[in-house]
C-alpha cells in the first residue's frame, strides 16, 4: 500500500493529462485544419492500400501539399483512424496518447536529474497544462510525436538503456523535421555531460536512420525541408552574400544578424506568456500565451534556484534551454510554436523549479491562472475562428454523402473565408469523412481547366458570371461566392454555417 | 578621477560628438548626446578599474547617436545621468525623467497635448473584445462579467505589450550585443536599484504604447543601461583586450550596415 500511495500522486497526473487531452477532442479545435485532414487522409490511405494520397508506395516523406511531411505521425495514426473510425478524434487521438505519456517521461526524466519527487511531480503538472502542449496534444501534427520520442530517447539515455534510446532518438527524427537538427545536438550536449559509451547507441541510431538518409539523399532537391525552409535558402538572405563593401564578411554579418533575431523572438517573454497561443485576432485583449502568464515570475525564480534543486545537473538543464529554440531560429517565417515545442520541456522545468520554492502559492496561481486559460480555449476559442480551420467541410462532406446518389455532379469550389479568397483542400475532407476508396483519389485526373477530378467530385472554382448549369449538378461555394442577383437559376439546397452563426459555406443545385 | 580617466573621458566626449555630426545630427544634440554619455562613464568610474581606454567604444552605441525630435528631449535627457551621480535628488530628476519618456514616445506633445491614440486603449478592438467577452462568459455571474472582463483585457493588453518590447532583439539593436549581455550580468550585481528608475520608466510606458519603438523609449533609459552594462564588466571581471574582442566581434556580427 505504501507504494501505491507514493505513485498516487503520478496516476492522477496522468489521469489530469489524459483527461485535458481527450476531453471534446473532436469540437476544441472546431475541425481538422489543412495540415491535419492531410495526415489524417494520408493515414486511411496507406492503411488501406499502403499507399498516400498520390499513390507513393510506404512513402518516407509524405507529399501532402508538396510540403512533405515527416512520416511517423500518418504510419502511427492508423491504429486509431482503423479502429475507431475516420472521424476528428480518431485522427487527434495519436497526439493525444503520446501527449500523455510525455508527461510522464518528464516526471521520470526530471526525477532522474533531481531526486526530488515533488519537484518532478510539478514539472509534470506544469507540461500538462502549458497552453504549448496542450495544443499540440490536441492537433493531427507531428511536433508533438516528435516530443515523445525525443523524450523517450532522453529519459533511456539516462537510464543507460543505450540500444534502445538510440532506437527512440533516430525514430524522433522519422516524426518531425526539427529533429533533424535537435536531436543530433541533443545527443551531442548528453555525450558532452555523461561521458557514456558512444558505440552501441550510435549503431542503433545510425542503422535506423538509414531509411531516411538514403530517401534524403536520393530527393534533397525536391522534398528535403532544408532546401526550402532554412534561413540560408531565401532570396533576402542569399542576397546579401553580394552586398557590402566586403561581400563574404557582409552576407556572413546579415545572416549572424537575422538568426539572433530569430533566436530572440523564440525567447521573448510576450510570445512565450502572453500572445503565442493565438485564441482569437491577432493583437486581442484575450490571447494567452504558449505557457500560463502567472508561471513568468516562477521562470525567473526557477533559473535562479536551478543550481539548488538540481545540483550539478543545472549546467546540463541550462545547455538544453539555450539549444531548444536554436534549430527553429535557423528556419524562415517568423517564430513557430510547433517548430520550437522542444522548449517547452526545460521551460517546464525551470518554472517547476520557481513552483516548487513557493508550493502553496505556485500551485494555486497555477489552478487559477489554468482555469481562465481553460475557459477561454474550452468556451471561447471554439466559437471563433473557426475559418482558420477551413471548417464546414467536415459538415459539407457528411451532407453531399447523403445526396451523392441524386446528382450526376458534385463541384465545389476550393476557395473559402470572408473574401473568398483562402485555398482550401475539400477533396481530402471528402475521401476522408466519406471513408472513400483511396484509388479514387489516386486515380484522380488534374487539369487547369477542369480541376481535380474523382468519382462524381470536381473541385473547380466556382464563377457565376461565366458558368453555364449542368444538368443533376451541385455546386458548393463560400458564403462570400453567392450567385449575384442577375443570376437565378441556383436554386438554394443548404447553408453551412460557422459557430458563432455567420454563414460560411453554400450549397446550389442545378435546375431541374 | 585621476588624469588618465579624465583623458578617456574627454576622448569619448570628442568621439561622441564626431560620430553625431558624421550621422548629420545637429550640433547642439551632438553635444548633448556626448554630455550624456559622458556624464553617465563619470558615474561609472568606481567599477572602471583601470578600464578607462574602453569609454570611447561607448560612443558607438545607436543610443548615444539617436537625434531625438526635440533637442528639448536631449536637454532633459541630462537629468538621468545627473541623477546617477545624485540619486538622492530623486524627486527632481525622476519626474524629468517621466516628461523626457512622455516626449519621447509621443504621448505627450509640445507646447501641451495628450496623444491617447498612442494608447493601446481603449481601442474599437479592445471594446469589441470586451464585449465579446462579456456576452460569451455564461459560466460566470451576470454582475461579475463585465468588471471582469475589462480588466482581464486591459492587463493582458499591457503585459503583452510590455513583455513582448523586453526582447533581446531590441536591447542589442540599441545597447549593441556584448553591451546586452553584459547588462543582464549586470542585473545580478549589487546597486542601488533607484539607479535604474529610468529603464523601469521607458517599459512601464513603452508597454502602454501601441506598437513602441525600441530607439525612442531606450533612449531615456541609455544611463541605466550603461551603468549596468558596466557593473556586468565589474562582475565578470573583463579585462580590457577581452571587451574590446568581444564588441568588435560583436559589432561584425549584427552590424552588417557598416560592412
Amino acid at each position: 500500500m505504501p507504494g501505491f500511495k507514493k505513485f498516487l500522486p503520478l496516476l492522477l497526473l496522468f489521469a489530469l493529462a489524459l483527461f485535458l487531452r481527450f476531453y471534446r477532442l473532436g469540437s476544441v479545435p472546431v475541425q481538422l485544419g489543412n495540415d491535419e485532414i492531410s495526415i489524417a487522409y494520408d493515414s486511411y490511405s496507406v492503411s488501406r492500400t499502403l499507399r498516400d494520397e498520390r499513390g507513393n508506395f510506404l512513402p518516407i516523406a509524405f507529399q501532402s501539399h508538396n510540403t512533405y511531411k515527416a512520416p511517423l505521425y500518418a504510419y502511427m495514426a492508423m491504429i486509431p483512424i482503423r479502429l475507431l473510425g475516420n472521424t476528428t478524434a480518431s485522427a487527434r487521438t495519436t497526439s493525444a496518447v503520446f501527449g500523455s505519456f510525455s508527461v510522464l517521461l518528464l516526471v521520470i526524466i526530471v526525477h532522474h536529474f533531481s531526486r526530488n519527487f515533488q519537484l518532478s511531480l510539478i514539472s509534470g503538472l506544469v507540461l500538462a497544462t502549458a497552453p504549448w502542449h496542450l495544443l499540440t496534444s490536441r492537433h493531427t501534427l507531428e511536433t508533438n510525436l516528435a516530443l515523445f520520442f525525443t523524450l523517450a530517447g532522453l529519459a533511456l539515455f539516462l537510464r543507460s538503456r543505450l540500444i534502445l534510446s538510440g532506437l527512440f532518438f533516430a525514430l524522433s527524427l522519422y516524426a518531425y523535421h526539427t529533429q533533424w537538427g535537435y536531436t543530433p545536438l541533443l545527443i551531442f550536449i548528453l555525450f558532452i555531460f555523461t561521458r557514456k559509451r558512444l558505440a552501441p547507441f550510435l549503431a542503433v541510431f545510425l542503422i535506423t536512420l538509414l531509411p531516411l538518409s538514403i530517401d534524403f539523399l536520393k530527393n534533397r532537391h525536391i522534398t528535403a525541408r532544408s532546401s526550402t525552409e532554412m534561413l540560408w535558402t531565401t532570396g533576402y538572405v542569399r542576397s546579401e552574400f553580394q552586398r557590402g563593401r566586403i561581400p563574404a564578411l557582409h552576407g556572413l554579418s546579415f545572416f549572424t544578424s537575422a538568426f539572433l533575431g530569430n533566436y530572440s523572438d523564440y525567447l521573448n517573454p510576450g510570445w512565450l506568456f502572453f500572445s503565442g497561443f493565438q485564441l482569437f485576432d491577432p493583437h486581442d485583449a484575450f490571447n494567452q500565451g504558449l505557457l500560463l502568464q502567472i508561471e513568468l515570475p516562477f521562470l525567473v525564480i526557477g533559473l535562479i534556484s536551478l543550481r539548488r534543486y538540481f545540483a550539478k545537473n543545472f549546467k546540463f538543464l541550462l545547455a538544453l534551454g539555450a539549444i531548444s529554440p536554436l534549430i527553429p531560429a535557423l528556419t524562415q517565417g517568423g517564430v513557430s510554436l510547433y517548430r520550437d515545442l522542444v522548449s517547452v520541456v526545460p521551460l517546464s522545468i525551470f518554472i517547476a523549479a520557481g513552483i516548487y520554492r513557493f508550493k502553496r502559492l505556485g500551485l494555486a496561481a497555477l489552478t487559477l491562472s489554468f482555469l481562465i486559460f481553460a475557459a477561454l480555449y474550452f468556451k471561447h476559442f471554439p466559437l471563433h475562428f473557426a475559418v482558420r480551420f477551413q471548417y464546414g467541410y467536415e459538415q459539407i462532406a457528411y451532407f453531399l454523402k447523403t445526396v451523392y446518389d441524386q446528382y450526376d455532379h458534385l463541384r465545389i469550389d476550393p476557395h473559402f473565408g470572408p473574401t473568398n479568397t483562402f485555398d482550401g483542400v475539400p477533396h481530402l475532407y471528402l475521401a476522408y469523412y466519406n471513408k472513400m476508396d483511396p484509388l479514387l483519389l489516386q486515380n484522380r485526373r488534374e487539369s487547369r481547366d477542369r480541376g481535380l477530378e474523382f468519382a462524381k467530385y470536381q473541385i473547380l472554382a466556382v464563377d457565376w458570371e461565366r458558368l453555364t448549369p449542368d444538368p443533376r449538378t451541385l455546386y458548393v461555394v463560400s458564403a462570400a461566392n453567392l450567385p449575384p442577383p442577375s443570376i437565378t437559376w441556383p436554386q438554394p439546397l443548404k447553408t453551412i454555417y460557422y459557430p458563432d452563426g455567420v454563414p460560411a459555406f453554400a450549397i446550389f443545385k442545378s435546375p431541374p | 578621477m585621476n588624469r588618465n580617466s579624465f583623458f578617456w573621458l574627454a576622448i569619448t566626449f570628442l568621439a561622441s560628438v564626431s560620430i553625431n555630426l558624421a550621422f548629420h545630427n545637429p550640433l547642439i544634440t551632438s553635444i548633448l548626446n556626448a554630455l550624456s554619455l559622458s556624464l553617465a562613464l563619470l558615474c561609472v568610474l568606481p567599477f572602471t578599474q583601470g578600464r578607462a581606454m574602453l569609454f570611447p567604444l561607448f560612443s558607438l552605441i545607436p543610443l548615444y547617436y539617436f537625434a531625438p525630435r526635440y533637442p528639448a528631449i536631449s536637454f532633459l535627457e541630462l537629468a538621468a545621468p545627473l541623477g546617477l551621480l545624485r540619486p538622492r535628488l530623486f524627486p527632481v530628476w525622476i519626474p524629468i525623467i517621466i516628461l523626457c519618456v512622455l516626449l519621447q514616445g509621443n504621448i505627450v506633445n509640445l507646447p501641451r497635448s495628450f496623444d491617447h491614440e498612442r494608447l493601446i486603449a481603449p481601442t474599437t478592438e479592445y471594446k469589441l473584445a470586451v464585449k465579446r467577452q462579456i456576452e460569451e462568459s455564461l459560466y460566470l455571474p451576470y454582475k461579475l462579467r463585465e468588471p471582469l472582463a475589462i480588466s482581464f483585457g486591459l492587463t493582458n493588453l499591457y503585459l503583452t505589450n510590455f513583455f513582448s518590447f523586453i526582447s533581446f532583439f531590441n536591447f542589442y539593436q540599441t545597447l549593441l550585443l556584448t553591451n546586452t549581455v553584459l547588462a543582464v550580468v549586470g542585473l545580478s550585481a549589487k546597486f542601488n536599484k533607484l539607479l535604474i528608475s529610468p529603464l523601469i520608466l521607458a517599459l512601464l510606458v513603452a508597454g502602454a504604447t501601441k506598437l513602441p519603438d525600441k530607439t525612442l523609449f531606450l533612449f531615456t533609459a541609455r544611463s541605466s543601461l550603461l551603468l549596468l552594462t558596466w557593473l556586468g564588466i565589474s562582475k565578470l571581471n573583463l579585462s580590457p583586450r577581452r571587451y574590446f574582442a568581444l564588441f568588435i566581434l560583436g559589432l561584425v556580427f549584427t552590424a552588417y550596415a557598416w560592412i
